[in-house]
C-alpha cells in the first residue's frame, strides 16, 4: 500500500507538472514582452482604419491587402496625424488578420519587407483594440503576454489602459532596453 | 481544481494495475498518457458554403478537400541544417500523420512531389513593381494543391510578414503559418500554402514546438475551425486539472506566449485530442462507401457515438422557441468508475456552426472590406441556426455504451475570439441549462435538444413589422426601445428633416435584462433618403458598432443635405436576430428654431423644435453658449446670448452621450446680409447751431422683403461734421439697436454751421460693405437764435393734459442765459403757465402748456424778448382714436427663469401717417391673464399613431388697465404675476384705437440636468411594454 500511495503521489505530481509550469510566470525569466514587441517593431502607433483594399492581383502576382490608417498617436516610425498605409500578404487576411473601416487599433508592426509587406509583431498579440475614448484594451492572452514585463504589475487586473499610460510603458521598456545595451 | 484532479487520478486507477516501485509508476504514467491520447477526439468546420459564390446545392456544406485527399508538394530546399530536404519531408509527413492517422477520419495526405524550386528570398521578390513568387505556390496553383515552403533562412517570412518576422525571436507566431487560400465553387478546398521557418528549427530542442505549430496549421489546412474545449486551462475558471490539460484541443485558438517550449504547458501538445479527432472525423467521416479507400479505418457512425440537436431559446411556456447560435456545447464522457465527467474525454460543437455568423447588413453593406460577399460562408437555413453536432464521441474504456454529460458555455471572447460562427465578436448565451446526461450505445445517434431556461423571450416591438419599403414613423419624442428578433432584425423608421442640419442617432445595446452590454447585438445605423430605392451600404452609416465613448452605444452623426423625408435603419452588424438582442434608441435632432431672429443685445427667447432632447441638453449660438430655460423631448426654450449682427449656427448637444444637432445659418442676429435700412424721417429746416433739429432722424431696418421689420439690429449713427446725437447721450456717434418695430431714431443738435451729412449705417461691424442711409442738415449761426426742440406734436383727440414747452436762446451757437422768452397760444384752445420765462445758464426757458380736451390743431409761438424776435412756433395736431395704431418697442416676448422679473412691455402709439408719428396722450388699454402651465405629458405613440395630449392651462388671475402714452408715444405696461409663484405664463394684449398688440411672458423652473438619468430609467421601463412605447419628454 505504501508503494501504491507513493506511486499515486508521483503520478499526481507528474500530471500536475504542466499546471505548475503554466502557472509559473516569473518576471525577468524571459525578455520583457514590451521590449520584445518594441524591439521587433518598425512602426508603433494607435490609429483608425480609414480604408481597406484588396487589389486584384495581376497574373502570377502575390495578392495583398492594403490598409490605410489615420495615425492618432504615433510612438515609433510614423507621425501623428499622418495617413499611414500598409500592405499585408493576403494569406494573413485568409487567416483572420482582418481590419474594418472605422476600427481603432494599436499596432506593433514589423519594419516593411522588401516586398513592401508588414504585419503585427507576434501576430494577434501585437495588435491591441482601442476604444473610442482611446483606451487600449488588453485581452487575456495579451495580459499573459505582458506578464513577463513590469507592465504586468502596472496593468494587472485591468482590461483597459489609457493610451498615455500604455505609451509610457512602451517608451519606458524601450529606454530600459537601451540602458541594458549600454 | 481538486475535483477534476481527483477524477483524473481515479480514472487512472480504474486500470486496477499495481506496479512495484518507481519503474512501475513511470510505466503507469506512460500508460495514462496513452489512454489520454486514445480517449482524447474538436469544434467544427472553418468554412461552410453559403448562399453566394458556391453552387446552390452546396449551401450549408462544410468545405473539405475532395474525397479527403490532400496532395502536397514540398520545397526543393532544406528547412534547416538539422532538417535537410528529405528529413524535412519526413517531418512534414509526420505532422500530417497526426491527422490522417485518426481512425474514423477519411482523409489522406500524400507528398506527390516537390515544388519546382527552392522557395527562398531570391524568388519571393518584387519584379517590375509586381510582387511575385513561384507560380506553383500561388492560390491559383491548383495542380499543386498544398505547397509546403521550407524557409531556410527566414527570408521568405521576412518578405511576407515584415522584416524581422522570420527571425528566431518570432518563432512563437511564425514558426509555421499559412492556410487555405482558394475554394472551388462546388464546395471544396482547392489550394493552401504552408510556410515553415527554418530559423525556428535550428536545434532538435526546437522541433517539437515547430511540429506542434505545424500540426495546428495543417488542421486549418484540412478545414478545421478553432475550437474551445477546456478553456479553463487558459482562464483558470475553474482551475484546470491534469485531465483538462490532457483534453485540451490542439485547435484551441490562442496559445499563451510563455508556453515555450510548448511542453512546458501542454502534454502531448502535437497530438489531436478527442475534440480534434471528433471534429476532423465529422468533416471527413469514414463511411461504408468510402471505407475501401481508407483501409484499416473504422466507420465513424458505428465506432463512435453521436449526439446532435439544437440549442433553443424558450418561450413563456418553457417550450423551444428560436434557435440559439454561438453556444459552445460540450460533451464529456462520464467515467463509469467515478461517475464523474471527464476532463480528458471531451468534445465540443458550437451551435449554429453551419449557419452564417455574419451576412452583412443594409447599413454597412453585404461585402467585407475586400469587396467579397459576406454571405458566401454559412447557410441561411434557419433549421441549422442552433444546430450542434457531436458525432465522433469516443468511449474510452472500450465499452459498448457510455454516458455523456452535455453542458453549454459561452465561447470565451478572449481566448477563443476567432472561433466561429460568431468570431471575432462572440455573443453571450441567454439563459442557462442544467447538465444533461445522455446515455448512448456505441454506434448510436441521439438527438438531444437543449432548451436554455430563463432565456430571453421574444417581444413584439410596437413598430413591427417594418421593412426598407415600409418604415415606421419615428416615435414622436425620438426615444424608443426595440429588439432584433425573429419578427424583424432590421428596424426602419422615417422622419422629416431639413437641409443643413446635422443629427445624431444613438443606439445602445441591451441584454435580455435590459442592462447595457457589448456581448449581444452589435448595433449599426444607416440613413437614406426615403426616395432612395436601396443603396447598400447606406449613404450615411456607422462602419462599426460601439463607436462612441459610451459603453454599449453606437452613434451615427449625419449631415442632412436636403429637406426631405429620411429613412433610418437599425441593424445588428451581423444581421442576426435573437430575442436577447435589444436596444434603446434615440434620435437627437434639432429641426427648426422660432423666432429665427435674435437681438444683438441677446435675451431673445428661442424655441428649438426637434426630437430626442433631454434636460441636460446644451445649446450654442455660434460659438457662444446659450442658456436653456426649459427642455422637453421636442422643444428647448433658450435665451439667445448677445452676439454681433449676422447669421449664426445654432447647435444643441447632449454632453453625456456626445450627440449633437446643428442647424446651419438658422439664426439671424440683428441685421442679416440681405436686410435693408430705410430712412423714414430725417429732413429738417435750417437749424441753429446748438439747437435741436425739429425732426428726429428715424430709420427702419427691414428684411429683404422690404416689409418685415427687423428688430435688434445695429444701427450706427454718425455725422460729418460731428453733431450731438440724443440717442448717443450727446456723443457724435454710437450704435443704436432697432426696436421691435425695426426702428431706430435720434435727435440731432448741430455743433458747427454749414451742411452736415448724417449717416445711419446698418451693422458696419459685421459687413464689409454695409448698407447705409444719409440725410443732410443745414446748420446756421447768427447773433441771436431761438430753437424749439420737438416743435411738432401729435396728441390724441380729446386728450386733456399738460405738456412742457421748452425754447433755447442761442448766440452763434452759445446759450444765452437771463433772456426772456414769451409763449403765446396762436391757435386753438390752451393756456400757458408762465406765459413768459427766463432762460437758464444753458439758454433754456420752459413753460407748461395746459391742453383741455384737444379738439383740433393747436399752435403756440415762442419769441425772444425784447422785440419778439426771433420766434419759433410749436404745433400740435389732434389724432382721432380711429387713427391710432400701436407699434411694438420691446418686451412683447419674454422668457425668464423662476425668480427673475419680467421687463415692462413697451408699445408705441402712433397715428396712421406714413411714416407714422408718435401720439401723446393716447389711451392704451391692456389686459393680462396669468396661467399656470400644465405639466407637459409624454407624447405617446401606439402603433404609429401619435397622441400628443395637450391639457388646458390653469388660469390663476387676470387683470385689465389703461395708460396714457408719453410725448414719444410710448406706454410701459408693467407685467403682473398677481402674486403667483413659480413657473407661470402671462398672455396679454395692448389696444389703442384700431391697433392691438399681443404679448407673451413665460417663466420656467430651472432645468435639472439630473433629470436625464431619470429619463433614461423611464425609457428603460417603458421599453418593457411590448405594445406601447412612450416617449419621455
Amino acid at each position: 500500500m505504501r508503494i501504491l500511495r507513493r506511486c499515486i503521489v508521483f503520478i499526481s505530481l507528474w500530471l500536475l507538472l504542466p499546471i505548475s509550469a503554466f502557472a509559473q510566470q516569473k518576471p525577468g525569466v524571459q525578455p520583457s514582452a514590451l521590449d520584445q514587441l518594441a524591439r521587433n517593431s518598425g512602426y508603433i502607433f494607435s490609429g483608425t482604419v480609414i480604408a481597406v483594399q484588396r487589389p486584384v492581383p495581376r497574373e502570377n502576382a502575390v495578392a495583398y491587402t492594403q490598409i490605410s490608417f489615420r495615425v492618432d498617436k504615433a510612438i515609433q516610425g510614423v507621425g501623428s496625424g499622418e495617413i499611414f498605409t500598409i500592405r499585408e500578404w493576403s494569406g494573413l487576411w485568409d487567416s483572420g488578420e482582418r481590419y474594418r473601416s472605422g476600427e481603432r487599433v494599436l499596432l506593433f508592426l514589423y519594419p516593411t519587407s522588401k516586398l513592401g509587406f508588414t504585419s503585427p509583431v507576434a501576430g494577434p498579440l501585437g495588435r491591441f483594440a482601442v476604444d473610442h475614448v482611446g483606451d487600449i484594451h488588453i485581452s487575456d492572452p495579451q495580459h499573459t503576454f505582458l506578464s513577463s514585463n513590469r507592465a504586468h504589475l502596472q496593468f494587472a487586473g485591468r482590461t483597459r489602459v489609457s493610451s498615455r499610460e500604455f505609451t509610457h510603458a512602451i517608451l519606458h521598456a524601450s529606454e530600459n532596453e537601451h540602458e541594458q545595451i549600454r | 481544481m481538486s475535483r477534476f484532479a481527483n477524477h483524473e487520478v481515479h480514472e487512472g486507477s480504474r486500470s486496477k494495475i499495481l506496479f512495484d516501485g518507481l519503474l512501475g509508476c513511470v510505466a503507469l504514467c506512460i500508460l495514462l498518457s496513452l489512454i489520454a491520447q486514445q480517449s482524447a477526439w474538436a469544434g467544427g468546420p472553418h468554412y461552410v458554403a453559403g448562399v453566394s459564390y458556391f453552387d446552390a446545392s452546396t449551401k450549408g456544406t462544410p468545405l473539405t478537400w475532395q474525397q479527403g485527399i490532400i496532395n502536397y508538394y514540398t520545397d526543393q530546399g532544406d528547412l534547416s541544417p538539422i532538417l535537410p530536404g528529405a528529413n524535412a519531408d519526413a517531418f512534414v509527413a509526420d505532422a500530417f500523420s497526426r491527422w490522417i492517422a485518426l481512425p474514423a477520419a477519411a482523409v489522406s495526405a500524400t507528398q506527390v512531389g516537390h515544388l519546382a524550386e527552392d522557395v527562398n528570398g531570391t524568388n519571393v521578390t518584387v519584379s517590375n513593381g509586381m510582387v511575385t513568387m513561384p507560380t506553383d505556390i500561388l492560390p491559383t496553383a491548383v495542380s499543386t494543391p498544398v505547397g509546403i515552403v521550407y524557409d531556410a533562412d527566414g527570408s521568405v517570412t521576412n518578405a511576407l510578414l515584415g522584416q524581422g518576422a522570420g527571425g528566431a525571436s518570432s518563432c512563437f507566431g511564425n514558426a509555421a503559418y499559412g492556410g487555405v487560400d482558394n475554394f472551388s465553387t462546388d464546395g471544396h478546398l482547392q489550394h493552401a500554402l504552408v510556410v515553415l521557418n527554418g530559423n525556428c528549427a535550428q536545434t532538435s530542442d526546437q522541433l517539437p514546438d515547430v511540429k506542434y505549430r505545424l500540426v495546428r496549421v495543417l488542421g486549418r489546412v484540412l478545414g478545421l475551425d478553432w475550437s474551445q474545449a477546456n478553456i479553463n486551462v487558459f482562464n483558470r475558471s475553474p482551475a484546470p486539472t491534469s485531465g483538462d490539460f490532457a483534453g485540451l484541443t490542439i485547435m484551441h485558438a490562442l496559445d499563451p506566449i510563455n508556453c515555450v517550449p510548448i511542453s512546458l504547458c501542454f502534454p502531448n501538445a502535437d497530438q489531436p485530442k478527442m475534440d480534434d479527432r471528433a471534429a476532423l472525423s465529422r468533416l471527413y467521416p469514414v463511411t461504408a462507401q468510402n471505407q475501401p479507400n481508407f483501409p484499416g479505418k473504422q466507420i465513424l457512425s458505428s465506432s463512435t457515438v453521436r449526439i446532435h440537436g439544437s440549442v433553443y431559446f424558450v418561450d413563456s411556456n418553457g417550450q423551444p422557441a428560436q434557435p440559439m447560435q454561438g453556444v459552445n456545447v460540450v460533451a464529456r464522457w462520464i467515467n463509469p468508475t467515478t461517475g464523474q465527467p471527464s476532463g480528458a474525454s471531451v468534445a465540443t460543437s458550437v451551435s449554429g456552426f453551419l449557419f452564417r455568423g455574419n451576412a452583412g447588413n443594409p447599413a454597412t453593406g453585404f461585402t467585407d472590406s475586400s469587396g467579397q460577399r459576406l454571405d458566401r460562408f454559412g447557410s441561411d437555413d434557419p433549421t441549422v441556426e442552433g444546430f450542434f453536432d457531436l458525432a465522433g464521441l469516443e468511449i474510452p474504456n472500450g465499452a459498448s455504451g457510455a454516458q455523456y454529460q452535455l453542458t453549454v458555455e459561452p465561447v470565451d471572447p478572449n481566448w477563443s475570439q476567432p472561433v466561429g460562427p460568431y468570431g471575432p465578436w462572440q455573443v453571450q448565451p441567454s439563459g442557462s441549462t442544467q447538465p444533461i446526461i445522455v446515455t448512448a450505445a456505441l454506434g448510436g445517434d441521439t438527438q438531444q435538444d437543449i432548451l436554455m431556461q430563463n432565456s430571453a423571450i421574444q417581444e413584439q416591438d410596437w413598430f413591427q413589422p417594418t421593412s426598407y419599403a415600409s418604415p415606421a414613423p419615428l416615435p414622436a419624442g425620438g426615444n424608443w426601445g426595440g429588439s432584433f428578433n425573429a419578427s424583424g432584425n432590421s428596424d426602419y423608421f422615417f422622419f422629416s428633416g431639413q437641409n443643413n442640419r446635422t443629427l445624431s442617432v444613438e443606439v445602445t445595446a441591451l441584454d435580455e435584462s435590459r442592462a447595457i452590454t457589448e456581448n449581444k447585438a452589435q448595433p449599426v445605423i444607416g440613413m437614406w433618403g426615403l426616395v432612395d430605392p436601396g443603396t447598400f451600404p447606406a449613404p450615411a452609416n456607422t462602419p462599426l458598432a460601439f463607436n462612441s465613448v459610451n459603453f454599449g452605444m453606437t452613434r451615427l452623426d449625419a449631415i442632412l443635405q436636403a429637406s426631405t423625408t429620411f429613412r433610418l435603419g437599425i441593424f445588428d452588424y451581423r444581421d442576426t436576430s435573437r430575442p436577447d438582442y435589444r436596444y434603446r434608441a434615440r434620435v437627437f435632432y434639432a429641426d427648426n428654431v422660432s423666432p429665427t431672429r435674435a437681438s444683438v443685445a441677446g435675451g431673445t427667447p428661442l424655441a428649438v423644435q426637434g426630437v430626442g432632447f433631454r434636460a441636460n441638453t446644451r445649446a450654442t449660438a455660434g460659438t457662444t453658449n446659450a442658456t436653456p430655460l426649459a427642455v422637453s423631448a421636442n422643444q428647448v426654450i433658450l435665451i439667445a446670448p448677445a452676439m454681433a449682427d449676422g447669421v449664426q449656427n445654432l447647435a444643441l448637444a447632449d454632453p453625456a452621450t456626445g450627440s449633437s444637432s446643428a442647424m446651419a445659418n438658422v439664426l439671424t442676429y440683428g441685421a442679416g446680409p440681405s436686410d435693408t435700412i430705410k430712412l423714414i424721417a430725417g429732413s429738417n429746416p435750417a437749424t441753429p447751431v446748438g439747437g435741436e433739429a425739429a425732426n428726429p432722424i428715424r430709420v427702419k431696418v427691414l428684411a429683404a422683403d422690404g416689409v418685415t421689420p427687423v428688430s435688434g439690429a445695429s444701427v450706427f449713427f454718425t455725422a460729418t461734421p460731428a453733431v450731438s446725437f440724443s440717442a448717443c447721450n450727446g456723443a457724435g456717434s454710437c450704435t443704436v439697436l432697432a426696436d421691435q418695430s425695426g426702428q431706430a431714431s435720434t435727435r440731432v443738435t448741430p455743433l458747427t454751421a454749414g451742411t452736415i451729412s448724417i449717416s445711419a449705417v446698418l451693422a458696419p461691424g459685421s459687413y464689409s460693405n454695409p448698407q447705409s442711409v444719409q440725410t443732410t442738415l443745414l446748420a446756421t449761426s447768427s447773433s441771436l437764435d431761438i430753437s424749439l426742440p420737438s416743435p411738432f406734436a401729435w396728441i390724441a383727440q380729446g386728450a386733456t393734459l399738460d405738456m412742457p414747452l421748452t425754447a433755447r436762446v442761442l448766440s452763434n451757437g452759445s446759450p444765452i442765459g437771463g433772456s426772456t422768452v414769451n409763449f403765446q397760444v396762436m391757435r386753438g384752445s390752451a393756456t400757458l403757465d408762465p406765459a413768459s420765462a427766463t432762460t437758464d445758464v444753458n439758454g433754456y426757458a420752459t413753460a407748461t402748456l395746459h391742453i383741455p380736451a384737444l379738439g383740433g390743431t393747436l399752435q403756440v409761438s415762442a419769441c425772444v424778448q425784447p422785440g419778439s424776435k426771433p420766434c419759433q412756433s410749436f404745433s400740435a395736431v389732434a389724432v382721432p382714436a380711429s387713427s391710432l395704431h400701436l407699434e411694438a418697442v420691446s418686451g412683447e416676448n419674454q422668457a425668464v427663469g423662476v425668480g427673475h422679473i419680467f421687463q415692462p412691455v413697451i408699445v408705441r402709439a402712433t397715428d396712421s401717417s406714413t411714416p407714422p408719428n408718435p401720439v401723446l396722450g393716447a389711451l392704451v388699454a391692456f389686459q393680462e391673464t396669468v396661467f399656470r402651465p400644465a405639466p407637459n405629458p409624454p407624447v405617446i405613440s401606439i402603433g404609429g399613431i401619435v397622441i400628443n395630449p395637450n391639457p388646458a392651462p390653469i388660469i390663476i388671475a387676470s387683470l385689465r388697465g389703461s395708460l396714457l402714452s408719453d410725448r414719444s408715444g410710448l406706454v410701459s405696461i408693467p407685467p403682473s404675476t398677481s402674486g403667483a409663484q413659480g413657473a407661470i405664463e402671462i398672455q396679454g394684449d395692448a389696444t389703442a384705437g384700431s391697433g392691438t398688440l399681443p404679448f407673451r411672458l413665460q417663466s420656467f423652473w430651472p432645468v435639472n440636468p439630473q433629470v436625464s438619468h431619470a429619463q433614461v430609467s423611464a425609457e428603460h421601463w417603458v421599453s418593457k411594454s411590448p405594445r406601447a412605447e412612450r416617449d419621455v419628454p
